[in-house]
C-alpha cells in the first residue's frame, strides 16, 4: 500500500534507474554465488558447471552451436507458419460456416484436453526420423492456440460495427477484410506468441526423440558426454532462437498498438 | 392512384401498421404493435419514448436491418426489405475503426461502396471542417473526445449522401454540456443538408429542439400515443430552449410519458 | 475448457439437438473413415491400426496400463502440489514485499522466455533416472506461468480499491486477503490451468526421456517398436490423467470462488 503512494510520488529518474539496476544486480549476484560456490566447493563440472566454463564452452564450440541453429529454426518457424495459416484458414470456415462450426469446434475444444506432447513418438513413427516429423509435430501442437483465439476473435467484432456494415450493404468479404479481421489481428497476434513457444518445444521434444542434428539433439550428445557445460550452451543458444523469435512477434504486436492508435 | 399509393407518395418514410415479435410462440414478447408513422421529404422527426418501448427496432426495421412480423416499412415509396444505400444511420457509440484516420473514416462508407475516394476527399474533408475538426483529419478515435468520435460519425453518416438519416441515440453516451454542442452541430449541418431524418432519443429537450414533429412512444408493447408539431421557425437557434413556450411543450410532453405509468 | 462447456450448459441448457449431434456425429464418421481406410489397405495397420485394435489392446492390457497411468498421475500431482505451492507463495512475496517485486518480477518474465523443456536431460543429471527427476522437471516447467500469471492478478488490482481500502485503513495483510487475492482469483486459475497442462508436459517428456514408467515412456516404447495400437490405446489412459487432474482443478476453482464470495458477502 505505502509502497504504491511512494512510486507514485517519487516517479523521478532515481526510480527508474533504480528499477532497472535491482533485477539486473539480483541476475548477477546469482550468476557471481554460483560461480563462486562451484569454484570453493570445487562442484563436479558434469553435474553443475561454473558459469565462466558455459563461457568457455560456447567460444570453443562456436561453429558446432551455429551450424545447429538453423535445424532447429528453421523447423520451428516452418511449422509455426504452417500452422498459423492453416489455423486461420480453418477458423475462417468456422466463422463463415454454422454447420462446419458446430461440427468441429467441440472436438477440437475436447482434443484439447489430451495432453498433445504425447503423440510425438507417433509422429515419428508416421513421417520418419527426418525433419518432417519435426515440422508435422510442431504443427500439429502449435495449431490449437490459433484455431481457438482466432475463431474467438473473429466471433467478438463489435456487433454495431457489423451492422454499419450491413445498412451499407457491405458484402461479407468487404466486411471481413475491412472490419472483421482487423479486429481479430490483436487475438492472432497473441495467440502466436503461445504457437511459436509451442513450435519451439515440439521440434525440441522432436529431436529429444530422434534427431542427428539441431540444437536439441546437441543437448543430447553433450548429455550423453557428460559435457554440461556444453549442454547448457546449448540451452542458452535455444533461448537466443526463442527470444528472436518471440521479439519479432512483440514488435509486430507493437506495430498493431501503433496502428491502432493506442500508442 | 388508390389511398394506398398517395399515402406512399407523400411520405418519404412511412411505417404502415408495423408490428414486431420476438421469439413468436409461447415465449413471445410483443416489441411493437401496430405502429404507423409517416416522415415527410426534408422533415426532422424524433422519436421519445422510455426505454424498451421498441423505437430502436422500430429504426432498425426502417433501415431494413430486422424484418417487420406483420406491415410495411417503405422508404421512398420502394418496401425495404434490405439495407439501401440511401440511408445513412448512426449509432449511440461512433463504432469508428480504431486504426483509421478521422478522415478514413469517414471515407469508410465510400470504399463499402466501391466509389471514387479521390471524388469524395474534398466533400469529407468539408464535413469535417464544418464541424471543427480540421486539426484533426489524420488522428485515430484513441487520440479524440467523445464528443469529436461522434462528430466525425455524422460526417461518416452524410458523406456518401444519403437522402434519409436514421439516428439512434446518437449523442446518449456524451456528457451534458458535450450534447447541447452536439445538438447544435446537427442543427447547423441540418439546415444546411436538408434530409428527410429520424431520431431517436428519450430527452426530451433535445427532441423538442431539435425537431419539426415529436413522436412519442408508449412502453412495450409500442404504440404512438401522441403526434405533436413543434411550431418554432427555423433556423433555430440555441436561446428557444430558455422560453417559456419551449418549456411549455417540454412539459406537455413530460406528462404524456408520465401518463403511461 | 471442461468448465467451458459446463458454463455452455448451465447458462442455457443445450438449445438444440443439433448442437450435440453434430459434433457426435463428425466425430463417429472420422471413426469410420478411419475403420473404412484401414479396411481398404489405404494405410497400412502398422502406422494406422484399426479403432478395433485399439480397444482390444485396451481390453488385454488394461491392468498393466493403469498400472502405468497411475504412475504418470501420481508424479503429475505431486509436481503440480509443489508448483501451487512454490510458485503462490512466491507470488505473495512479489506481492506483498516491494523490493523483492522490483528485484524479482523482471528476472522471472525472462526466465520464461527460456525454453525450460530443453533442459530435461539436465535433470537426470541430478535427480536420476526416478520419480524425483520428472516430478522437480514438471515443477520446473510449471512453476513460471504460475508465478507471473498470479503475481499480474494480485498487482493489478483497480487503484481505486486500493485507495478505497487506505481511506479506511486496511492494513497490508488485510487488502491482500479481502481486496488482491479476490480480485486476482480469475487470473490466478489461469496460470494454474496452464501451469497444469505444463505439468503434465513436463512429466510425460520427462518419461520419454529417462525411459523408466509411466504412460509416456509406454507410447515411446510402443512406437520404438512399432506398435502404434499399444501407443494409442496409451495416449487414451493419458487423457483420463488429464481429465482427472483438470476436473479436480475445476473442483478446487469452483470451491475458491464459493468461498470468497461468502466472505465479501459478510
Amino acid at each position: 500500500m505505502t509502497s504504491i503512494v511512494a512510486t507514485q510520488t517519487k516517479s523521478s529518474s532515481l526510480a527508474s534507474v533504480r528499477d532497472a539496476l535491482l533485477p539486473a544486480l539480483l541476475f548477477f549476484s546469482i550468476l557471481g554465488i554460483w560461480e563462486f560456490l562451484t569454484w570453493y566447493t570445487d562442484y563436479p563440472k558434469s553435474i553443475l558447471p561454473r558459469p565462466s566454463a558455459i563461457a568457455l564452452a560456447i567460444i570453443n564450440n562456436w561453429s558446432l552451436l551455429t551450424s545447429n541453429i538453423l535445424p532447429t529454426a528453421s523447423v520451428a518457424l516452418g511449422g509455426f507458419v504452417i500452422a498459423s495459416i492453416v489455423g486461420l484458414g480453418l477458423s475462417l470456415l468456422m466463422t463463415y460456416s454454422k454447420w462446419t462450426k458446430e461440427a468441429l469446434y467441440p472436438n477440437i475444444v475436447g482434443f484439447q484436453i489430451v495432453p498433445k506432447i504425447a503423440w510425438a513418438p507417433l509422429f515419428v513413427l508416421w513421417l520418419g526420423i527426418e525433419f518432417q516429423s519435426r515440422l508435422g509435430f510442431a504443427v500439429f501442437i502449435s495449431i490449437f492456440p490459433i484455431i481457438i483465439s482466432m475463431t474467438a476473435g473473429l466471433k467478438n467484432t463489435d456487433p454495431t460495427l457489423i451492422r454499419l456494415c450491413d445498412s451499407l450493404t457491405a458484402s461479407k468479404l468487404q466486411t471481413l477484410f475491412l472490419v472483421r479481421f482487423p479486429f481479430a489481428l490483436p487475438y492472432l497476434i497473441s495467440a502466436m506468441k503461445m504457437s511459436i513457444t509451442l513450435a519451439m518445444i515440439g521440434v525440441i521434444v522432436g529431436e529429444f526423440i530422434t534427431s542427428q542434428q539441431g540444437l536439441g539433439f546437441l543437448i543430447l550428445v553433450a548429455f550423453g558426454k557428460l559435457e554440461t557445460d556444453l549442454m547448457l550452451a546449448s540451452v542458452l543458444f535455444l533461448c537466443f532462437v526463442g527470444l528472436f523469435f518471440y521479439s519479432l512477434i512483440a514488435y509486430a504486436s507493437y506495430r498493431l498498438e501503433v496502428w491502432f492508435g493506442n500508442k | 392512384m388508390t389511398d394506398q399509393e398517395i399515402l406512399r407518395a407523400d411520405a418519404h418514410v412511412l411505417a404502415d401498421k408495423v408490428q414486431k415479435i420476438f421469439n413468436p410462440g409461447k415465449k413471445q414478447t410483443i416489441a411493437l404493435e401496430s405502429i404507423d408513422c409517416r416522415v415527410r421529404e426534408g422533415e426532422f422527426v424524433s422519436l421519445l419514448g422510455p426505454s424498451g418501448c421498441g423505437k430502436s427496432t422500430l429504426l432498425m426495421m426502417i433501415a431494413g436491418l430486422e424484418t417487420p412480423t406483420a406491415g410495411g416499412v417503405f422508404v421512398g415509396g420502394k418496401p425495404m426489405t434490405k439495407p439501401r444505400e440511401d440511408i445513412g444511420l448512426m449509432f449511440q457509440d461512433p463504432t469508428l475503426l480504431p486504426w483509421k484516420s478521422s478522415l478514413d473514416n469517414v471515407l469508410f462508407p465510400i470504399r463499402i461502396l466501391k466509389r471514387d475516394c479521390d471524388k469524395y476527399q474534398k466533400a469529407a474533408i468539408d464535413l469535417l471542417t464544418r464541424v471543427g475538426l480540421e486539426q484533426f483529419l489524420d488522428k485515430k478515435p484513441a487520440q479524440l473526445s467523445g464528443g469529436m468520435r461522434q462528430r466525425v460519425a455524422i460526417c461518416r453518416a452524410l458523406v456518401y449522401d444519403p437522402e434519409v438519416l436514421l439516428m439512434d441515440e446518437p449523442f446518449s453516451a456524451l456528457d451534458a454540456i458535450t450534447r447541447d454542442e452536439m445538438n447544435q452541430v446537427l442543427m447547423d449541418l441540418w439546415q444546411d443538408f436538408k434530409k428527410t431524418g429520424l431520431f431517436v432519443t428519450h430527452s426530451i429537450r433535445e427532441a423538442v429542439f431539435l425537431s419539426d414533429r415529436v413522436l412519442v412512444m408508449s412502453a412495450r408493447p409500442g404504440r404512438i400515443i401522441e403526434d405533436l408539431k413543434v411550431p418554432f421557425e427555423r433556423p433555430r437557434d440555441f436561446s428557444i430552449v430558455d422560453s417559456a413556450e419551449f418549456n411549455e411543450i417540454c412539459g406537455y410532453l413530460r406528462s404524456k410519458i408520465d401518463s403511461q405509468h | 475448457m471442461l468448465e467451458a462447456i459446463l458454463d455452455k450448459i448451465r447458462a442455457r441448457g443445450i438449445t438444440s439437438a443439433r448442437e450435440v449431434l453434430l459434433p457426435i456425429s463428425f466425430f463417429v464418421f472420422v471413426i469410420i473413415m478411419w475403420q473404412y481406410a484401414v479396411d481398404q489397405k489405404y494405410v497400412p495397420t502398422v502406422i494406422l491400426p484399426p479403432p478395433g485394435d485399439v480397444v482390444a489392446v485396451l481390453q488385454a492390457n488394461r491392468d498393466f496400463m493403469a498400472g502405468h497411468a497411475m504412475s504418470t498421475l501420481y508424479e503429475c500431482f505431486i509436481a503440480f502440489i509443489c508448483a501451487c505451492t512454490l510458485g503462490l507463495s512466491i507470488s505473495c512475496v512479489i506481492t506483498l514485499s516491494y523490493f523483492a517485486r522490483r528485484a524479482i518480477y523482471p528476472n522471472l518474465v525472462i526466465f520464461q522466455l527460456i525454453p525450460a523443456i530443453a533442459l530435461a536431460p539436465l535433470f537426470i543429471l541430478w535427480f536420476g533416472i526416478g520419480t524425483e527427476a520428472r516430478v522437480a522437471y514438471g515443477i520446473c516447467l510449471a512453476i513460471f506461468p504460475i508465478v507471473v500469471s498470479s503475481s499480474t492478478g494480485l498487482l493489478n488490482t483497480g487503484s481505486n480499491y486500493l485507495r478505497l481500502c487506505q481511506s479506511l485503513t486496511a492494513g497490508r495483510w488485510q487488502t491482500f486477503l479481502r481486496v488482491r487475492l479476490p480480485f486476482a482469483l480469475p487470473l490466478i486459475f489461469t496460470g494454474l490451468r496452464i501451469g497444469l497442462t505444463l505439468t503434465i508436459i513436463g512429466v510425460v517428456v520427462g518419461e520419454f526421456v529417462t525411459a523408466q514408467q509411466g504412460i509416456g515412456y509406454l507410447i515411446s516404447f510402443a512406437a520404438s517398436g512399432l506398435e502404434t495400437a499399444i501407443a494409442l490405446a496409451a495416449i487414451v489412459f493419458l487423457l483420463f490423467v488429464g481429465l482427472i487432474l483438470f476436473a479436480a482443478l475445476v473442483c478446487v476453482e469452483f470451491f475458491a470462488f464459493k468461498i470468497f464470495s461468502g466472505v465479501s458477502a459478510e
